[in-house]
C-alpha cells in the first residue's frame, strides 16, 4: 500500500503541465465543448431565401407561414434565382423557395402550379429539417386551397423512441462527451505508460514501487482511471438532466460500469501500445488512428449495418461501439435491460485482454536498464 | 532566392529522414484519406429493418406493408403479435422501427373515413429513423393518393381534375450539390480539411516541437553562420506549402476520384484557397510549436481538438445553432473558415468572388500567426545569444 501511495505521489504531485492538460483541462473543455454546441436542441433559423415572382395575398400566406417557423428564418427575397443561388455557394443560405408569376392565379384557375424549392443537400441535418418544414408549410396551403378539405385517407403518425423530443443534445452530444473520454483514457495511458520510458527512470519508479511493477503500473493508471470515469459520469448525467431524462438506478449502475469497463479497455490498450512499441510517439499515433474516429465508427451516425464488412469488423473492435450500444439500450428503459449484458461482457473482455498482453510486456520494459539513469530531477522517489 | 529554395529542400528533405515525420506528414495524410471515407462507401443506408405489428390483417393492410417493403430505405424484417415484442427486438437492436396497422384499418377506409398508422422509430440514430419515416411516408402517401383520386372519380370528377383537387399546389424538391444525400459526401470533404490541418500543426510539433533540437533554432544550425531567421521561416514554409500542396492534388485527382465524391472546383479559387488555408495552418503550426518541451505533445495535444475544430465550421450542425461564444472562440482556427470554403469551391463550384471572406479572414489568420510565431523565435535567438556571448565571457 505504501510503494501504491509512493507512486501515486510521485506521478501525480509533479510539475507536469502535459499531464494536467490530458487529464483534466482538455477533457473538460472538450466535454463543455461538446455539450453547448448543441444548445438549441434542434436546429433553428435556417437561412432561405425566396424568388418572388408573384405577390399575391397567397403568396404572402406563405411568407407568413415561413417566417413563423422557428425552423426557418427568411434571410433573403432575390429578385432571380441567380442571386439566391450564388447566395447558396458561398454558405449564406441552405435553400431557396421559387414562387412562380401567377401562382395564385393559376392556383385557383385549377392549374397546379408546381413550386420548386432548392435545398442544399452538403448539410444533411439542416436539409432535413428544412425539407420536412417546407413540406409540411407549402402542404397545409395547398390543402387550404382545396375548399372541399378532404382528409388525407391513410396518414403516419411518426413517434421517436429513445429521444422523443428529437434532441440532438441527447443523440450527438452524449455520443461526442462518450468518444472524448474514450479518446482520453488512451491518450493518458500512453502518456502515463511510456513517461517513465520517455525519461529514463523507469528504474527509480520501480524503487518507489518496491521493485513491484504491477504496482509501478496499477499505481500511475488506476487513479487516472478513476478520474477519468466520475468525471465522464459527470458530464453524462448533466447532458441526462438538460434533456429531461432520468435513469432507473439499475439502468444508471449498468451505465456507470459500462463507461467504466470502456475506459479501463482504452487504458489497458493504451498501456499494451506501449508496451509493444517501447515509445510515446508510436503509441500515441495508435490511439490517435484509432480513438482520433471511433465515433464515425461507432454506428451512431452512420449505421453500422450499413458499413462494409471489413469496417464493420473493426467498429467492433472499438470499445466505444460497444459502450454507445449499451447507453441505447438503456434508453429504452426495463425493456433494454435484457441487452446488456452483451455489450458489458465484450468490454470486460477488452480489458482482460489488454491487460493481459500489456502488463507482463510493460514490466519487462521497465527493468530493462536501456530505460534507466535519467535526470535526478525526474526521481520518482 | 536561391538560399530560400535551398533552405526550403532542405527542410523538405527532412520530412523523409524524420521516422516520425514520414509517420505524420507522409504515411498520415496518405492512411487517412482512405480510412475515412470507408464507413460511407455505401454513402446512404438502404434497406434498413423494420418489424410490423399488423392488427387488422386485411388486403389494405398487406398491400401497405408490399408497399414498404419496396421502398429503397425499409426492409420488412419480421412480424411482431404486439408491440412489446418488437419494442424488445428494437431494443436488441434487431429492428430500427416499428410499424403498427390498426384494427379496422380497411374497414375505417372502405367507409370513406381516413385512419393513420404508427411508425415507431429509433430516434438513437437519426439518419436511419429519417429514412425509415420517409420510406413509410412515401408508401402510405402513394396508397393515400390513389384511395383520394378514386373517391373523387366515385364523386363524378374526372382523373385529371382529383389530380388537381389532391394537390393543388404540388412542391418540387430538388436537392443541390449532394443529389443523392450520400453521408460520405456530406462527410468526408470536411473532414479531409480537418485532417490536412491536423496533420501539419501536429507534424510541425514534431519535427520542431523539441526544444533541444528545434532545427529553426539557431543552436543547432549546422551551417557555421547560419540563414537569417527570415529566410529560415519562409524557407521552412515554403517546404510544407509545396508538400501540402501536392497533397491537395492528391485527394483532388486520387481521393475524390477513388469515393466518387464531387468535384466542380475552378481552378482560380482552388488555388487562391489552397494557397490561403495551408499558409493559415503552416504558420499556426509554427506558432505552437514554440510551446511544446517533447516531440509528441503537440499531437498528444491535438488529437484531442479535431473534434470541437470539425464541429463548429458548421457543416454538420448548422452555423445559426451555434452558440457566438464558440463562433468567436474557434475564429482562430484555420479549419472554422477552411471547411465552408472548401465546401463552396469543391462541392458547388464557387467562384473566387464567393470565397472572398473566408480567404480573407485565412489570410488574417496566417499574418496574424506568422507575425506572432516569428517575433516569439526572434526573441528566443536573440535570449540564446546574449546568454552563450555571457558563457562565453565568464
Amino acid at each position: 500500500m505504501t510503494a501504491f501511495l509512493n507512486v501515486m505521489r510521485f506521478t501525480f504531485l509533479r510539475r507536469e503541465p502535459v499531464l494536467w492538460l490530458l487529464l483534466v483541462i482538455l477533457p473538460v473543455l472538450v466535454s463543455l465543448f461538446a455539450v453547448t454546441l448543441f444548445n438549441s436542441r434542434t436546429p433553428l433559423h435556417l437561412p432561405v431565401g425566396i424568388v418572388m415572382q408573384d405577390e399575391s395575398p397567397l403568396v404572402r400566406r406563405i411568407l407568413q407561414n415561413l417566417e413563423s417557423s422557428p425552423v426557418i428564418r427568411v434571410a433573403r427575397v432575390c429578385p432571380d434565382i441567380s442571386e439566391c443561388e450564388s447566395a447558396m455557394r458561398d454558405g449564406d443560405l441552405l435553400g431557396v423557395i421559387q414562387i412562380p408569376p401567377d401562382l395564385e392565379r393559376r392556383a385557383l384557375r385549377g392549374e397546379a402550379p408546381v413550386v420548386p424549392v432548392y435545398l442544399s443537400g452538403q448539410s444533411l441535418v439542416a436539409y432535413n429539417m428544412l425539407f420536412k418544414e417546407i413540406q409540411a408549410i407549402l402542404g397545409t396551403i395547398s390543402a387550404f386551397l382545396d375548399r372541399r378539405n378532404l382528409p388525407e385517407p391513410v396518414s403516419v403518425q411518426i413517434h421517436a423512441v429513445n429521444n422523443p423530443a428529437m434532441d440532438y443534445q441527447m443523440y450527438l452530444g452524449l455520443g461526442l462527451v462518450a468518444a472524448i473520454f474514450h479518446l482520453a483514457a488512451m491518450v493518458v495511458a500512453v502518456f502515463l505508460a511510456a513517461e517513465p520510458l520517455r525519461e529514463h527512470n523507469a528504474d527509480r519508479l520501480l524503487a518507489a514501487a518496491n521493485g513491484n511493477y504491477r504496482v509501478a503500473i496499477f499505481a500511475r493508471l488506476v487513479p487516472a482511471l478513476v478520474f477519468l470515469w466520475l468525471l465522464s459520469l459527470f458530464f453524462i448525467t448533466w447532458v441526462h438532466s438538460r434533456a429531461g431524462i432520468r435513469l432507473a438506478p439499475p439502468d444508471f449502475a449498468f451505465l456507470a460500469a459500462g463507461m467504466f469497463m470502456m475506459l479501463a479497455a482504452c487504458m489497458a490498450g493504451g498501456m499494451a501500445w506501449v508496451a509493444i512499441s517501447g515509445s510515446m510517439r508510436i503509441a500515441c499515433s495508435a490511439a490517435g488512428v484509432l480513438g482520433g474516429p471511433s465515433f464515425a465508427f461507432s454506428g451512431i451516425t452512420f449505421p453500422l449495418e450499413a458499413m462494409p464488412l471489413v469496417v464493420q469488423i473493426f467498429a467492433k473492435c472499438l470499445p466505444l461501439t460497444h459502450f454507445l450500444e449499451l447507453q441505447t439500450v438503456l434508453m429504452f428503459g426495463s425493456a433494454g435491460r435484457f441487452a446488456v449484458t452483451e455489450p458489458l461482457a465484450v468490454l470486460s473482455g477488452m480489458t482482460l485482454f489488454w491487460l493481459l498482453a500489456g502488463t507482463a510486456w510493460l514490466g519487462k520494459r521497465l527493468h530493462d536498464t536501456h530505460f534507466h539513469g535519467g535526470h535526478p530531477e525526474e526521481d520518482f522517489a | 532566392m536561391k538560399t530560400l529554395l535551398v533552405t526550403a529542400l532542405r527542410e523538405w528533405s527532412y520530412f523523409f529522414r524524420d521516422r516520425a515525420a514520414v509517420l505524420l506528414l507522409v504515411a498520415a495524410s496518405l492512411f487517412y484519406a482512405f480510412y475515412y471515407p470507408l464507413p460511407y462507401l455505401h454513402q446512404i443506408p438502404r434497406e434498413s429493418p423494420v418489424g410490423v405489428v399488423d392488427r387488422d390483417n386485411s388486403n389494405l393492410s398487406r398491400q401497405l406493408i408490399r408497399y414498404t417493403d419496396a421502398t429503397e430505405q425499409i426492409a420488412v424484417y419480421e412480424y411482431y403479435p404486439d408491440i412489446q415484442s418488437a419494442a424488445k427486438a428494437m431494443a436488441g437492436g434487431k429492428i430500427f422501427g416499428i410499424l403498427e396497422i390498426p384494427a379496422d384499418f380497411e374497414r375505417d377506409i372502405r367507409r370513406g373515413g381516413s385512419t393513420a398508422v404508427g411508425l415507431y422509430g429509433n430516434a438513437g440514430f437519426f439518419m436511419v429513423y429519417s429514412a425509415i419515416g420517409k420510406g413509410l411516408s412515401l408508401a402510405a402517401g402513394t396508397i393515400s393518393a390513389g384511395i383520394k383520386i378514386m373517391r373523387l372519380e366515385a364523386e363524378g370528377y374526372s382523373e385529371k381534375e382529383a389530380m388537381v383537387i389532391r394537390d393543388a399546389m404540388p412542391v418540387s424538391i430538388q436537392t443541390l450539390y449532394n443529389g443523392s444525400e450520400g453521408y460520405g459526401n456530406y462527410v468526408v470533404p470536411a473532414v479531409l480539411m480537418v485532417i490536412l490541418q491536423q496533420t501539419l500543426v501536429i507534424g510541425i510539433g514534431i519535427l520542431g516541437g523539441a526544444r533541444a533540437d528545434r532545427r529553426l533554432s539557431v543552436r543547432n544550425s549546422k551551417p557555421k553562420k547560419p540563414e537569417p531567421l527570415y529566410v529560415r521561416w519562409i524557407g521552412r514554409g515554403l517546404a510544407y506549402l509545396i508538400h501540402y500542396g501536392l497533397f491537395f492534388a492528391f485527394y483532388y485527382f486520387i481521393v475524390y476520384s477513388v469515393f466518387g465524391f464531387p468535384a466542380r472546383a475552378q481552378i482560380l479559387p482552388l488555388v487562391f484557397f489552397v494557397f490561403a488555408f495551408v499558409s493559415a495552418s503552416i504558420q499556426m503550426g509554427f506558432f505552437f510549436a514554440q510551446f511544446f518541451k517533447h516531440r509528441e505533445s503537440s499531437m498528444q495535444i491535438f488529437l484531442y481538438c479535431s473534434i470541437p475544430f470539425l464541429f463548429v465550421s458548421g457543416f454538420s450542425w448548422p452555423l445559426t445553432s451555434i452558440p457566438e461564444g464558440l463562433h468567436i472562440l474557434f475564429w482562430i482556427v484555420p479549419t472554422t473558415h477552411a471547411i465552408p470554403a472548401w465546401l463552396s469551391v469543391q462541392q458547388m463550384g464557387a467562384s473566387l468572388q464567393e470565397i472572398a471572406k473566408p480567404i480573407i479572414h485565412l489570410g488574417i489568420l496566417a499574418i496574424a500567426y506568422g507575425s506572432l510565431g516569428y517575433l516569439m523565435q526572434l526573441w528566443k535567438e536573440r535570449k540564446y545569444l546574449s546568454s552563450s556571448g555571457t558563457d562565453r565571457r565568464k
